[in-house]
């Protein structure tokens, strides 16, 4: 029994769509340029700290929605809201609903799943205001600057290599299995 | 290793999108991952050291404010690309496409192309292997989405790996390339797709780096070239030593394979190591290894078990451990399972899975560029006039059947600049080949084989040009010849005849090679005959084995020759440079 709901799509927009196809494409390639002996192309450096990092400011929202939601959303007591569920007595529901959910969290490891993409979307938010406070300090201004930052910024995209394999783990349905 | 850039197609709603004059999404993609974008549909960055060349097609066709998935178009980009050169090295194929409405300049999506089991790849992938045309395309799956649920949709549809896009960068994007990629060789000349496929299949067994690698090709099909180039892919760092040991006497082959030691038998002055021992961390190439004694070959077995890997020098008291690859070669493996070759030793060859090379009939496309190289390869060696190679030309040399295989077509090739150096144009009248070309139609390898030897036998009967007459040719001939349906009446009496012959055309050889050898003094200006280095010609011996070929081996040599008939011993000594030769060789070894 499954169904598809909300949080499945704006999961798949905000992970596939956007961290993985654009955010974290064009942080690899920052990456890539920033690490190359001569960085023949700063303009493109340039480019990426204007157009596409500072996106993260506006997609934190959504991650933290997504994690924050992701209990009540993604839970299977969803189910007992439509047929043949809603078919219950209210009596049974009284039982039924909370024992589903507490083995549903126990089954996939909820809480700990939710906790470590709350300390990753943090770390994420934590290090996009270090780094953007050491960019308006001048660090934006030459390559060799942003090359003296390569340690931080690889802590930071590989945060969100790790942030996009986490709520990639998070169940794909709403469903009794 | 590879010097073309090898060109692969990338099939991705986001990355094959083209939006106004730049694709970001894309550029990022391709600066990461070492892709050249030579799609032409919008500006592209121009990469340094690229990887590959990429060719990006979205999948998806906009109608309106929609935009939905192409099933046709994209199986007509992929079979357009793979059905010329250069071909897609690999397809990397994304699973979800996003499809529907435009709104404010994006795609909506929809619930049921975010189905696993509905992803617009998968259709992809499955006409993909309806067509009989793509059975050989590597395709990949390039993806963001969870790969759980599809696994075993993809495996099954024979997706060779599955990469996460957002890990992709050059060195996984090489490895890609390197383990399922069909890339051309600098050495091994060709793109055809019988030929990609084998230098594919080798890289894959050279990975193993301590693996036994047999491989079957016909004569000069560039077996010790594909030898070499799994040991260039093995990543071993020791040495690529090759063993021949095609015309080595029997008796000579163990010594030859496993070395000596010092006075091991009369005239092993100095201890020897032989090639097994010289590539020890590197690769070992026996070339017709089915010429190997039966007497030899438990021996062999102990150095072709991987859990072993022993090796025992003539004289030794002790085995030695070695750590090497083993890469076999065969141009007859039908031949050897009937032959007296032990099914143990098939078995470590591991002759089940052997590489095959095409015969040059097989891969008509690779034989313009063949030309061409051994075209210019012999215009500069002999001064020769720059020439182009006409259509017609061409046609001819692609119709031809090419018994001796590439070699057969470089001999070709080297005499028509030979013997037309101020030529600008190559006409078919300056190769010297048959014009008629015994497969008019596709028979089956049987058939076929059997037409040859017939069209050979027919050839070397009606020529009346003895320069026409290939050594290689003549004996690939005698190998090959049909002997399970020879009468009975013609059994009789064939072993001598078949000695005769052998010792005579030994003979002639010896001959030719102590005439070739010989030196002009003032006391003999027709040339005085040594015999060492006559034999060293005869076996191929380069400079640095030359300490294993010291004058009483080669002396050995020649009374072997000479030995082989006894009927024919005098009639060959009435010949002065022979009986020189075998004199000069007797009274050395009556000396020693």
């Amino acid at each position: 029994m499954t169904m598809v709901i909300d949080w499945q799509r704006r999961r798949a927009e905000f992970n596939h769509d956007w961290l993985k196809n654009r955010y974290i494409n064009a942080l690899m390639s920052f990456l890539a340029r920033l690490r190359t002996e001569d960085s023949n192309n700063p303009q493109s450096l340039h480019e990426f700290l204007e157009k596409d990092f500072p996106v993260w400011q506006r997609s934190s929202v959504e991650a933290w929605w997504l994690v924050n939601q992701f209990e009540q959303e993604m839970s299977p007591t969803r189910l007992f809201d439509a047929p043949p569920l809603n078919e219950c007595s209210e009596k049974v529901k009284e039982w039924l609903v909370p024992m589903v959910h507490c083995l549903w969290l126990q089954r996939y490891d909820v809480p700990r799943l939710v906790a470590t993409a709350r300390a990753l979307i943090q770390g994420i938010d934590d290090g996009y205001e270090s780094l953007s406070k050491s960019l308006s300090n001048g660090g934006e201004g030459s390559v060799f600057k942003l090359r003296a930052m390569l340690q931080e910024w690889e802590r930071y995209a590989d945060l969100c290599l790790e942030l996009s394999r986490c709520i990639g783990a998070f169940p794909r349905k709403v469903e009794v299995a | 290793m590879i010097p073309n850039l090898p060109r692969i197609l990338v099939v991705d709603d986001i990355y094959g999108a083209t939006r106004g004059d730049r694709n970001r999404d894309r550029e990022s993609f391709c600066y990461r991952s070492g892709i050249a974008d030579i799609t032409g549909d919008i500006s592209a960055e121009r990469l340094r050291d690229p990887v590959v060349e990429g060719i990006f097609c979205s999948g998806q066709v906009q109608t309106g404010e929609r935009l939905e998935n192409d099933l046709a178009a994209t199986l007509e980009s992929i079979r357009r690309g793979f059905s010329q050169y250069p071909r897609w090295a690999l397809l990397l194929l994304d699973l979800h496409f996003k499809a529907g409405r435009i709104v404010n300049g994006e795609v909506e999506g929809r619930d049921e192309d975010r189905d696993p089991h509905l992803y617009f790849g998968l259709q992809v992938l499955r006409e993909i292997r309806k067509d009989e045309a793509l059975v050989d395309l590597p395709v990949i799956i390039l993806s963001s989405m969870d790969r759980t649920e599809v696994e075993a949709v993809f495996s099954g549809l024979s997706a060779l790996d599955f990469c996460d896009k957002s890990i992709l960068d050059r060195e996984r994007m090489q490895k890609l390339l390197q383990d399922h990629g069909l890339i051309e060789d600098e050495k091994i000349i060709g793109h055809s797709l019988s030929l990609l496929t084998r230098l594919r299949d080798a890289r894959r067994r050279a990975r193993h780096g301590n693996d036994n690698i047999l491989i079957v090709g016909e004569t000069g099909t560039g077996k010790e070239l594909l030898a070499n180039y799994i040991h260039r892919w093995s990543g071993r760092t020791g040495e690529y030593v090759p063993l021949f040991t095609q015309g080595v006497p029997d008796t000579l082959i163990e010594d030859r394979l496993f070395g000596h030691e010092k006075g091991a038998f009369a005239g092993a002055n100095t201890a020897v190591a032989g090639p097994a021992e010289q590539a020890n961390g590197g690769t070992l190439f026996i070339d017709e290894f089915g010429d190997i004694p039966l007497s030899v070959q438990p021996k062999l077995l102990r150095l072709l078990d991987a859990n072993i890997r022993e090796t025992q020098r003539l004289g030794a008291t002790k085995a030695t451990k070695l750590d090497l690859q083993v890469v076999m070669a065969t141009s007859r493996l039908g031949n050897l399972r009937r032959e007296k070759i032990s099914g143990d030793l098939l078995y470590r060859a591991k002759a089940e899975i052997a590489i095959e090379l095409p015969p040059l009939r097989n891969r008509p496309e690779d034989i313009p560029i063949l030309a061409e190289l051994f075209l210019r390869r012999y215009e500069e060696r002999l001064g020769a006039e720059h020439r182009t190679i006409p259509s017609e030309t061409l046609e001819i040399l692609k119709r031809h059947d090419w018994p001796g295989n590439v070699r057969d077509l470089e001999r070709v090739i080297e005499h028509a600049v030979l013997d037309y150096k101020g030529i600008r144009v190559l006409s078919p009248q300056h190769l010297n080949i048959h014009k008629s070309t015994p497969f008019e139609s596709s028979p089956s390898e049987e058939q076929g084989r059997d037409e040859r030897i017939k069209a050979e036998t027919t050839k070397v009967a009606s020529s009346s040009k003895m320069e026409v007459l290939v050594l290689s040719d003549l004996l690939r001939s005698l190998v090959e010849f049909p002997y399970d349906r020879m009468p009975t009446a013609d059994l009789i009496g064939s072993i001598g005849t078949a000695r005769d012959a052998m010792a005579r055309c030994l003979a002639g050889l010896l001959r030719q090679a102590l005439v070739a050898t010989s030196r002009p003094t003032p006391e003999k200006p027709e040339g005085e005959i040594y015999y060492s280095p006559a034999i060293h010609l005869l076996l191929g011996i380069q400079e640095q084995d030359k300490a294993d070929w010291r004058t009483p081996r080669c002396a050995d040599m020649v009374r072997y020759i000479v030995g082989i008939s006894e009927d024919l011993r005098e009639e060959l000594l009435s010949d002065p440079v022979l009986r020189t030769a075998y004199e000069a060789a007797t009274r050395l070894r009556r000396r020693k």
